[in-house]
């Protein structure tokens, strides 16, 4: 462990524990194969708020056992029980943004998440002072801010027997303390787009062919109620691993309120810059969704040309009726089943509708107050898609006559309304 | 089981037959109506037949037609005492001080007009008077065919009218039948005064009125109230003491202020119907009444009491509805024997072409205030369609507030505009060569959930929803979102207001009248899925049936240069850079990609553009020409151009530059007289046509009922096309160049 002598800020976040189910990602050897295991969803257990100084986070974490995580919000109670939304009552509290709240003017961390990308583009960040740097052109001020970097729980998986790396080291999180922590959210999308705008971006193209926006952090680590898996990943025999040293940096704490949103003109840039992003991408994302067509119509029984158009239905982030989701479990459902069945589905997390295979309990379906449903992805700088139900032939079966046939109907009924002149019909009334 | 003291006091009654008819407007139902009118009338009797129509207006319009279609009946307009006398406008129909302030307040005014018996006002047709009042000479009337408006259906029937015979009721009438507006204080419910000595309401006043003072605002919580809701209360509610007001034939004005002051605090309308609503309660014992809203205004506690009317029983009689856009379960509710027939019918000679992206919603144009801009190039590109000697003008069908802004922009000379909620029943552009129709009208999903929970008598779900729900629905092999709304009824008065009115605006072109001679275009600026036959329907984006700025310019000015430089030495002010110029040339070769490749070869004299993707029959034909300007070293250009009435395209030309002769002609001796052409027409930009048959042998005849290409002529062919060295052309013959 790298550490520095100086002071560092004290921070209070939530220890969240649930003995039924491992809260880190667990690898290991089967069959021959490289497996792993996203983490589960955390359904029963208890929270407790966690006061300490940076600088002791690192020998924290490590103590963790695979049953615990953390939340960078905070509770009302300092212990709460925890369960799923459907079983939440006044004693026992769901893990929902209603919940866990960044409160107003206390601090709290802010996590900046590196993942190793080695898609066309993307910028190549070696250890958290290359981070550090970039952003300091962007913010200035994050030079007096104290940080601790350390490897994130899925880096430098290595095989014992071959000293094959399995997974990339490359990957690692740098922590912050934000002075003011109702401003996290803000500050990690307007920190997203501005290293954009100063060229760290880049796309994604997923195994489906869509383009993905990418920079060098992870835009979706913002949310108060968000499970950080900071325990030692469970690692089975025949694996190792090999990581970069934690590293501290004293100071005081992140202002995030310094970075300003972007202006008009940058938005404008912003846009533009993305458009022309995904113009240059273009040629291979249609290879690869091309490819992914000719698999998964096979796979799923659909024509090539409507597996096209729902993919670029969900391009436009709508999910057709005929689109598989991804549960957490891997099994399949398609939004039709969810769309007859809303009330059923409200509040179920899942994986990423257009990237299954980023992890479990990556988005969430959400009914709305308008009956429409939607999936709220916090993959990757977060998404929101809408759900479309099977569309319906509304006036297909109208029969269209010719006037003739028309003028004939009508002389008809008139013939029946001079018969029915005297006629009385038997009405019930109150 | 839940008691509900309404099961002993249901009962059966003999009622008239109903009868209601929905086909495509246009189709003749108005017609139809008139031979039964004409059947009915013929068999005589001391019966009048009554015909509602949905507005003043349109009464007036409907008249004057049944008059010219029934010479030998006599048809009457009834008009009520507050509207202008036709044969004196500076007075009213009734003369008497503040007449239309006793009547809008339910004061008789039978007692101000007098009888033999008390003597008759001064102004009173049988009185000595020099000039009787209009409504007095109205009550002497006795024709055979009384024309009113809809909201008399929910008010007693004049005693002038004598039995109904039969009574029509065109298009749709429920929304005459709400009414929002009426409302009362907490304190005159427990106003002793207001009821009859002994009144069990008084007794039941205190308790809830203490009830409802201790409730939220909003609609009332029914399980609280419910149950006061007994037999007793229902047997009671005639115990409203009913406010008597003294007037006479003499009466001076005076007497009439203070009477209407009178009258003004009594409420007993209010009074009542807050009773009645409070009876309903018994049906629902949960959740929130529709009928009484509490809204506390400046310390005073106040009750609203939406509701519908429903026909008055003095108009009792056969009944027939007519409505092309019927809400069936809705009518029901006013008319629970009704039986409804329903024929769609063919629009052979109607194309429609409508946008698949957008909504064209009120919040669009608000976010994007340049949307006006667009919809009005389109506007003026169609309007400058028709040449400026034609009589006839486009017709615009938007909300009030988009019309209300296009007006103030500027609305070109040749289009007139209806907005929604005043779409219905007229003739009167039943020979418009296009209906452009811009957006929709959506009512809130509050107020529809409102008036379904009023006419189901059922109660409110509370907290209402914001938003209504969309699905997909498929539309020519296309999907477009929709709103709907889950339950029928609520979703009957959201269509009635949001299909409804796009179909009743497409609906005053009478499209299924149309002939290959008269053919209507119908341009919906909205992807609301309607009930249209697909075969007639082009789908297309918002972008793509947005007017490049070369269109804009051409349908200005007839004539545009599509070379960079000539467009901007024509054009300074709209194109100062070079860029700006090749991006709009670039936007138009782009739609259009034939155009580029006609002048990137050169010369092929025959081209099928898509100029306007609906054709009709006023188009002017537009050319693609190549021109020489005259100036030295100048080398040869392009120009779109179109014929302009009582000018010669040579004379459109030269608007734009002196122009001298493509290439040196020979001219023979005995031709001199011919004028040396200074342009080479390229080809046509004519209207959409299916591909030509390949190989072209022979003339071929284009035929618009069939849609295809003919080798033999008949009534409906229009085109002509034949081939020229290999090289396919087709001209229009009603709009050809020259």
């Amino acid at each position: 462990m790298t550490s520095s002598k100086g002071t560092f800020p004290t921070v209070t976040f939530t220890e969240l524990t649930d003995k039924n189910t491992v809260l880190t990602k667990q690898y290991g050897i089967f069959m021959g194969c490289f497996k792993k295991k996203h983490p589960g969803i955390m359904s029963d257990g208890f929270a407790k708020q966690v006061t300490m100084q940076l600088d002791q986070v690192i020998p924290y974490f490590a103590s963790l056992s695979e049953h615990q995580a953390i939340c960078h919000g905070l509770t009302e109670n300092p212990l709460a029980m925890i369960t799923v939304k459907s079983r939440e009552t006044k004693d026992r509290i769901a893990r929902t943004k209603d919940n866990f709240i960044f409160r107003s003017g206390e601090p709290s961390l802010v996590l900046l998440d590196v993942d190793a990308d080695d898609s066309y583009g993307s910028t190549k960040i070696n250890s958290p002072t290359d981070l550090v740097d970039i952003v300091e052109t962007i913010l200035p001020s994050i030079s007096n801010a104290a940080y601790m970097a350390m490897a994130s729980a899925s880096s430098g998986i290595m095989s014992t027997d071959t000293d094959e790396l399995l997974t990339s080291n490359c990957g690692f999180h740098i922590y912050f303390v934000a002075q003011d922590s109702s401003d996290i959210p803000r500050f990690i999308e307007t920190l997203f787009k501005k290293l954009v705008l100063e060229g760290f971006g880049h796309i994604k193209v997923s195994r489906s062919g869509s383009q993905l926006l990418r920079t060098v952090i992870d835009g979706a680590i913002k949310s108060p109620e968000r499970l950080d898996y900071v325990a030692p990943a469970v690692i089975s025999d025949g694996l190792s691993r090999q990581t970069i040293d934690p590293t501290l940096r004293p100071g005081g704490m992140l202002d995030t309120v310094v970075l300003k949103n972007l202006t008009p003109e940058e938005e404008r840039s912003y846009a533009d810059l993305v458009k022309q992003l995904k113009s240059d991408t273009k040629e291979k994302a249609a290879t690869f969704r091309n490819q992914y067509v000719e698999i998964k119509s096979i796979e799923l029984g659909i024509s090539k040309k409507r597996l096209m158009q729902v993919l670029e239905s969900a391009d436009r982030s709508v999910l057709e009726y005929d689109f598989v989701l991804t549960l957490n479990d891997n099994s399949t459902v398609i939004v039709d089943e969810v769309w007859s069945n809303p009330r059923n589905w409200d509040g179920v997390s899942l994986r990423d509708p257009l990237d299954p295979d980023d992890g479990s309990s990556k988005a969430m379906i959400i009914v709305g107050d308008d009956h429409n449903i939607r999936i709220n992805s916090f993959a990757h700088g977060g998404y929101l898609y809408k759900l479309t139900g099977k569309p319906v032939e509304l006036y297909s079966s109208i029969q269209h006559t010719r006037l003739d046939d028309a003028e004939k109907f009508l002389e008809d009924f008139n013939k029946k309304i001079i018969c029915d002149l005297d006629r009385m019909d038997e009405v019930d009334i109150l | 089981m839940t008691y509900n003291p309404f099961t002993d006091l249901s009962c059966t009654v003999r009622k008239h037959a109903v009868k209601g008819i929905i086909t495509s407007t246009g189709a003749g139902k108005t017609r139809s109506v008139r031979s039964i009118l004409k059947d009915i009338a013929k068999r005589g009797g001391n019966g009048t037949i009554v015909m509602f129509i949905a507005d003043l207006k349109l009464a007036k319009e409907q008249q004057a037609e049944l008059r010219a279609a029934l010479p030998h009946l006599n048809i009457e307009l009834y008009l009520g005492i507050s509207q202008p006398d036709p044969t004196s406008p500076n007075h009213k129909m009734c003369r008497r001080h503040r007449a239309d302030d006793l009547v809008s307040r339910g004061i008789p005014i039978k007692s101000l007009c007098g009888s033999k018996q008390s003597g008759y006002c001064q102004h009173h047709a049988n009185a000595s008077a020099a000039t009787p009042c209009a409504y007095s000479q109205q009550t002497l009337k006795t024709p055979d065919i009384w024309i009113c408006t809809h909201v008399m259906l929910f008010n007693k029937s004049p005693e002038f009218f004598g039995p109904t015979t039969l009574k029509v009721i065109d298009e749709s009438f429920f929304r005459s039948a709400y009414s929002s507006h009426l409302s009362i204080e907490v304190d005159e419910i427990e106003n002793k005064t207001r009821y009859r000595k002994g009144s069990h309401l008084l007794n039941l006043a205190y308790h809830v009125c203490n009830h409802i003072r201790n409730m939220p605002d909003g609609h009332l919580d029914v399980s609280a109230l419910s149950a006061y809701a007994d037999n007793r209360l229902i047997s009671a509610l005639d115990t409203v003491a009913k406010v008597s007001v003294n007037l006479q034939p003499s009466s001076t004005n005076q007497e009439i202020d203070i009477a209407i002051d009178q009258y003004k605090g009594s409420q007993s309308y209010a009074l009542a119907m807050f009773w009645s609503s409070l009876a309903l309660l018994a049906r629902m014992h949960i959740g929130h009444t529709p009928f009484l809203v509490k809204k506390t205004d400046s310390g005073k506690t106040i009750i609203e009491l939406p509701h519908f009317s429903h026909p008055h029983k003095s108009w009792e009689s056969p009944t027939v509805l007519l409505d092309s856009t019927m809400p069936v379960e809705v009518n029901k509710k006013f008319f629970k024997n009704l039986e409804v027939d329903r024929i769609d019918t063919q629009t052979s000679h109607t194309r429609y072409i409508q946008i698949t992206d957008s909504l064209l919603s009120k919040t669009q144009f608000t976010r994007t205030p340049s949307t006006y801009h667009r919809v009005l190039e389109i506007v003026s590109v169609v309007a400058r369609q028709i040449p400026d000697a034609h009589p006839t003008k486009i017709l615009l069908a938007c909300s009030k507030t988009v019309e209300a802004k296009l007006q103030q922009i500027g609305l070109p000379a040749k289009c007139e505009t209806i907005h929604y909620g005043a779409v219905t029943g007229s003739n009167k552009y039943s020979d418009v060569p296009c209906i452009l129709v811009v957006g929709r009208i959506e009512i809130p999903i509050i107020q529809a959930e409102l008036q379904a929970a009023l006419l189901d008598e059922r109660p409110l779900d509370v907290p209402a929803k914001n938003y209504y729900p969309q699905r997909q629905v498929i539309v020519k092999d296309q999907t477009l979102p929709a709103y709907y709304h889950p339950d029928p009824l609520t979703e009957e008065i959201r269509r009635h207001w949001n299909e409804g009115q796009i179909l009743q605006a497409i609906g005053r072109g009478r499209a299924i009248r149309r002939t290959v001679q008269k053919p209507l275009d119908v341009i919906l600026l909205t992807n609301v899925p309607l009930p249209i036959e697909e075969q007639y329907l082009t789908l297309t984006k918002w972008k793509d049936i947005q007017q490049t700025m070369l269109e804009v310019l051409l349908a200005k000015h007839d004539i545009v240069p599509l070379g960079s430089g000539e467009l901007m030495r024509t054009f300074p002010n709209l194109f100062d850079t070079k860029d700006k110029a090749r991006t709009a040339i670039k936007a138009v070769t782009d739609r259009y990609p034939e155009l580029g490749q006609i002048i990137k070869v050169g010369g092929i004299s025959s081209i099928n553009i898509i100029n306007r993707q609906y054709p009709t029959y006023f188009h002017k034909t537009t050319a693609l020409i190549k021109y020489t300007p005259d100036k030295k070293g100048a080398k040869p250009g392009y120009a779109l151009i179109r014929k302009r009435q009582g000018h010669s395209l040579q004379q459109i030309l030269n608007e734009l530059t002196p122009t001298k002769p493509t290439k040196t002609r020979k001219r023979s001796a005995n031709n001199t007289n011919v004028p040396p052409t200074h342009y080479d027409i390229q080809g046509f930009i004519a209207k959409e046509l299916p591909p030509l048959p390949d190989p072209l042998r022979k003339k071929q005849y284009y035929d618009e009922q069939q849609r295809k290409w003919v080798t033999r002529r008949n009534k409906d062919t229009t085109d002509v096309c034949g081939n020229d060295n290999g090289r396919v052309y087709y001209v229009t013959k009603r709009s050809c160049l020259r």
